[in-house]
C-alpha cells in the first residue's frame, strides 16, 4: 500500500494553507529551536509544554504546532552542542564531539549552518520515506523484537570503544553510565535497586537531571575552573556563517550513510533518534573517508551524528501512527495528542481520516523547511552567544539547568540529582573522563539489560537464538567486527612485517 | 530587667500568635476562592493524562475556578500522590490515584508506598478500564476458554506483561491464580511494547487493555480473546467478557479523585459533587465511549468500600505468591 502524492496534497493542503495553522507553525519551530537550543530544555519538554495548548485546537492546528517544534527541536540540539559542548538534547550528544571543536576553532557558524542543513535532509528524507511507505515498513518494524533491540543497544555501547582518545577511559566512563543505570525497580523482579527508598527513584534516575548535570553544570565548573587557573576564554571569533557548497557536497556520502542507519534504528518500535545518531557516528567513524580525524572538529562528524537524529524523526513516527506503537518520549506525546482529538491510530486512521495523514505529512514537511530557514537566518544570532562574556554567559547556562531539571517533572529532587552530577561531572572531567561515554552507558544500560534478560526468558536459555534473526544477527556481527577488527587489523600488519622481514621465508611459498 | 520584660512580651506575641492561628476556626468562605491543581503522576499526553484532563475540563464550570492539571510523573504515579499526602489539607492540591497505589502498598519489593486507606481523602473514582488479553492474529484459540485450554496443555507459555509491582503483571497472576494454568509472565517495559511483542509473536498473548490493542487490531495483528469488565466494552462489542466464558476475573486500571488526608468535608462534598457532574457529561460521557474507557463511578461514601476491596483483593493475590509485606 503505497499513498499517492497527488492524494496527500488534495487533502493535506487546503486544511494545512490555513493562516492559524501556518502561524502555529512558525511557532512550534521557534518555540522547538529555543528549547532545543536551550541545554537543560530538551524536545520533551518543548512537546510536552506545547500539547496542552493543543487541547482545544483542530487536529491541524495541534500538528501544525507540535511537528514543526519535533523537527526543530531535534536540530535545535546542535545549537549549544556546538556553542557551549552541552548538546541540547540527547540526540546531539555526537555533534559535540566535532561541533565544539570547529567553534574552538571560530568555525562555529560554519558548524551551526552545516547542522542546519543536513537536519533538513535528514528530516526531509524521512519525511518522504514516512509519506511513501508508512503501512508497509510497519508492518516489517512490528516483527522486531527483543533480541533487534538488544543488538542495537550493544551496537551502541560498542562505538563508545572508539569515542575517547584513550581506550580505558571510554571503556571507564561507558561503566560508569552502566552502573548508573542499574538504578530503580528492576523490570522482571520488582526489587528496588539503590533507590534509598525514595519514590522518585523507583523508576531510575531521571535522564534529564543527570545529562545536563554531567554536560552542562560539569562543562560550567570545568570551565570556571580552567579559567581561573588559565585565564582560559571561549573563542570570540566567529567566521563564516554559511557553509561553503563544497564542503557541503564533500559530506553528501557521510549523510547517504547516516539517513540509511538513522531511519533503520528510527523505525525500530522504543529506540529513536538517539540512538541513530549514536550509530551512525560510530559507522562514520569506522568505514568513513576522514575517520581519522573524527572528534578533531571535521564537518563529517557533524553532519554523521545530524543528519542521522533528524532522519530518525520522521521514521519513528511511522510506528506511532500506523500501529500506535511510540518509538521514543516524543512520539508518546504526538500519540496522546492523537487521542485528544479522540483520533486513533491505526489503518483505520488512513482509510477514514486521510485527511488528518495527509495534514501530517505535510506538516512535517513543512517543519523541516521552516527549520532550515530560522536556522539559516539565526545562525549569527546564535553564534553572539560566544561573545557574551563567560562571567554573564556561565550563570545564564547554569540557571538554564537548574530550570530544565526541576521543569521535567516539577521536582526538587531531581534538582539535587543535577547538583550531584554537576559535580560528578566535573570531578570525572579532572582525570580525564569525558561526558558522552558516560550519558551512552547511561541511555543504554537499560536497553541492553532489560532486553538480554527478557530475550533469554522467551527463549528459554538460549544464547544462540540472538544470532537466529537476521537483524540481531547482521548487528550483532557488525558489534563484533567493530570491536576486534582493529585488534585483527594489528595482528595481520604484524604478521604481514614479520613475514616481510624473513623474505626468503616468505617469497619461498 | 527590662531586657528580660520585653522578651517575655516577645514571647508571649509569638506564643498568641501560635495560639491565634491554631484557635481560629478556618474563616467559613466559600469553597474554592482560587485555582485548583490536580497532579498527575503520568507525563502529558498519556492516558491518565488524558482522562484526567477531560475530568478537569467538566469541573471547571461547575466550581467557578480554573482546574489545573499538573503533571509529577514519577513511580507508577506515587510521586504526584506523595505530594499531596503532605500538601495542605485544603481542596487546592488534588491528585488522580491508581490502583497501582495499592499494589505498591503490599508488594514486598516495593520500597516506596502509602496507604490510600489513611493518608488520603476519597474524592471520588471516576473511571475503570477492562483488562483484556491480545493475541496475535493467527494464533490457534479465538477465546479465553480457548486459550487456557492450549495453555493446559503447553505449560509455560510466554506472556506479555508489565514489570512486577504494576497491575499489568498481578492481572496475570489473577488469571494464573485462577485458571490454574502454567504461564511464563515476560515483564515489559510499557504495554505499547507488550503489544507489539504480541504482534510480532515473541509472546502468544499481551495483557491490554481494548483501547490500547485497538490500532493494532485494526492493523490485523493482533486479536483480544477477551475483556476482564463486567460488561462487553460499548466500542468493542464483539469482544466477550471473561465471566460470559466462565471466568469470574473482573480487573482493570481505575482511576480516582484524592486531596490530603483531612480534606473538611464540605470541601469534599463540594470537589465530590462537581467530580460527579463532570462525569456525567455528555462530553465526557462521549470521550470514554470513544476511546474505550471503562464507566465506572463512585462517590466518597461508597469509593471507600470500593477501596477496601481493591485493598483486600491485591493483598490476597500477592499473599498467595509470598509477595505480600
Amino acid at each position: 500500500m503505497m499513498i499517492g502524492l497527488s492524494e496527500i496534497l488534495e487533502l493535506g493542503l487546503p486544511l494545512v494553507l490555513d493562516p492559524s495553522v501556518l502561524l502555529l507553525a512558525v511557532v512550534g519551530t521557534l518555540t522547538g529551536l529555543f528549547v532545543g537550543a536551550m541545554p537543560g530544555l530538551s524536545s520533551v519538554m518543548a512537546m510536552a509544554i506545547l500539547i496542552p495548548l493543543t487541547y482545544r485546537m483542530s487536529p491541524q492546528q495541534a500538528f501544525g504546532l507540535l511537528l514543526p517544534a519535533y523537527a526543530a527541536g531535534t536540530f535545535g540540539g546542535a545549537i549549544s552542542a556546538i556553542l557551549l559542548n552541552i548538546p541540547g538534547t540527547g540526540a546531539a550528544i555526537m555533534t559535540t564531539y566535532d561541533g565544539y571543536p570547529m567553534a574552538q576553532r571560530g568555525q562555529a557558524g560554519y558548524a551551526i549552518g552545516l547542522s542546519c542543513v543536513y537536519s533538513f535532509v535528514g528530516g526531509i528524507a524521512s519525511a518522504v520515506f514516512l509519506a511513501a511507505f508508512a503501512p508497509i515498513v510497519a508492518h516489517w518494524a512490528i516483527r522486531l523484537g527483543t533480541r533487534e533491540y538488544f543488538a542495537v543497544a550493544v551496537f551502541g555501547l560498542a562505538v563508545i570503544s572508539y569515542l575517547s582518545s584513550s581506550l580505558i577511559k571510554g571503556l571507564l566512563g561507558g561503566a560508569l553510565g552502566l552502573l548508573l543505570a542499574t538504578v530503580g525497580m528492576d523490570v522482571f523482579t520488582g526489587v528496588s535497586r539503590f533507590t534509598f527508598g525514595r519514590a522518585e527513584l523507583a523508576g531510575g534516575l531521571e535522564f534529564v537531571p543527570v545529562m545536563i548535570g554531567v554536560f552542562g553544570l560539569g562543562e560550567i565548573l570545568h570551565t570556571v575552573d580552567a579559567g581561573t587557573r588559565e585565564g582560559a576564554q571561549l573563542p570570540q571569533k566567529i567566521g563564516r556563517m554559511l557553509p561553503e557548497l563544497k564542503h557541503v557536497l564533500r559530506c553528501i556520502p557521510t549523510a547517504i550513510r547516516a539517513i540509511v542507519v538513522g531511519m533503520f534504528i528510527g523505525i525500530i518500535p522504543a529506540s529513536g533518534p538517539t540512538i541513530g545518531a549514536v550509530a551512525s557516528y560510530g559507522l562514520e567513524k569506522r568505514i568513513g573517508k576522514r575517520r581519522d580525524q573524527m572528534g578533531t572538529g571535521v564537518p563529517e562528524g557533524i553532519v554523521a551524528s545530524e543528519t542521522a537524529n533528524n532522519a530518525g524523526t520522521g521514521a519513528a513516527i511511522v510506528p506511532m501512527i500506523t500501529l500506535g506503537i511510540p518509538g521514543d518520549a516524543v512520539t508518546a506525546v504526538l500519540l496522546g495528542a492523537l487521542m485528544l482529538h479522540n483520533l486513533r491510530p491505526g489503518p483505520a486512521l488512513f482509510t477514514q481520516r486521510m485527511d488528518v495523514v495527509a495534514s501530517i505529512f505535510i506538516l512535517f514537511f513543512l517543519g523541516n523547511i521552516l527549520f532550515l530557514v530560522f536556522g539559516l537566518l539565526g545562525a549569527k544570532f546564535f553564534v553572539r552567544v560566544l561573545k557574551t562574556p563567560q562571567r554573564i554567559l556561565l550563570p545564564i547556562v547554569a540557571a538554564l539547568c537548574f530550570i530544565g531539571a526541576y521543569a521535567a517533572r516539577r521536582s526538587v529532587f531531581d534538582v539535587h540529582v543535577l547538583v550531584l552530577f554537576g559535580v560528578f561531572g566535573f570531578l570525572i572531567r579532572k582525570i580525564g573522563i569525558t561526558p558522552a561515554p558516560l550519558i551512552l552507558g547511561f541511555i543504554l544500560g537499560p536497553i541492553v539489560e532489560s532486553n538480554l534478560r527478557r530475550g533469554l526468558i522467551t527463549t528459554g536459555g538460549s544464547v544462540s537464538a540472538f544470532f537466529a534473526r537476521p537483524v540481531s544477527a547482521l548487528l550483532l556481527t557488525l558489534t563484533l567486527v567493530l570491536l576486534f577488527s582493529p585488534l585483527l587489523i594489528r595482528l595481520a600488519q604484524r604478521l604481514h612485517s614479520a613475514l616481510q622481514r624473513q623474505p626468503g621465508k616468505g617469497a619461498s611459498d | 530587667m527590662k531586657k528580660l520584660i520585653v522578651l517575655s512580651i516577645a514571647l508571649a506575641v509569638l506564643l498568641s500568635a501560635n495560639v491565634w492561628s491554631r484557635g481560629e476556626p478556618e474563616p467559613e468562605v466559600a469553597f474554592p476562592t482560587r485555582e485548583i491543581e490536580i497532579y498527575v503522576g503520568f507525563a502529558a499526553g498519556g492516558g491518565t493524562d488524558v482522562l484526567a484532563r477531560r475530568i478537569a475540563e467538566g469541573m471547571e464550570p461547575e466550581l467557578g475556578v480554573p482546574v489545573i492539571i499538573d503533571n509529577r510523573p514519577g513511580a507508577g504515579g506515587l510521586v504526584a500522590v506523595q505530594q499531596v499526602v503532605n500538601a495542605r489539607p485544603n481542596g487546592y492540591t488534588l491528585a488522580i490515584i491508581l490502583g497501582n497505589q495499592f499494589l505498591q502498598k503490599h508488594f514486598k519489593q516495593a520500597d516506596a508506598w502509602m496507604d490510600p486507606l489513611t493518608e488520603v481523602t476519597l474524592i471520588g473514582v471516576f473511571n475503570r478500564d477492562a483488562w483484556g488479553i491480545a493475541v496475535p492474529v493467527d494464533a490457534p484459540y479465538d477465546t479465553f476458554s480457548e486459550f487456557v485450554d492450549y495453555a493446559r496443555n503447553n505449560p509455560g507459555l510466554p506472556v506479555g506483561s508489565g514489570p512486577p509491582g504494576t497491575l499489568y503483571y498481578w492481572t496475570w497472576q489473577a488469571v494464573v491464580a485462577h485458571t490454574g494454568i502454567d504461564l511464563t509472565i515476560v515483564p515489559y517495559e510499557g504495554t505499547a511494547l507488550s503489544l507489539s511483542a504480541a504482534a510480532g509473536e515473541e509472546v502468544v498473548a499481551a495483557g491490554a487493555g481494548p483501547g490500547e490493542a485497538a490500532s493494532l487490531m485494526d492493523a490485523g495483528l493482533v486479536k483480544m480473546i477477551g475483556v476482564a469488565a463486567e460488561e462487553r466494552v460499548s466500542v468493542f462489542p464483539d469482544i466477550p467478557t471473561f465471566r460470559e466464558q466462565g471466568f469470574d476475573i473482573v480487573i482493570g486500571p481505575w482511576r480516582g479523585l484524592v486531596g490530603p488526608a483531612g480534606l473538611p468535608d464540605t470541601v469534599r462534598d463540594r470537589l465530590a459533587n462537581a467530580l460527579e457532574n463532570a462525569y456525567n457529561s455528555q462530553r465526557f460521557q462521549d470521550f470514554i465511549r470513544e476511546q474505550g474507557h471503562g464507566p465506572f463511578f463512585r462517590g466518597p461514601e461508597d469509593g471507600m468500600g470500593f477501596f477496601r476491596e481493591e485493598d483486600t483483593f491485591f493483598f490476597d493475590l500477592m499473599d498467595a505468591q509470598g509477595q505480600a509485606r
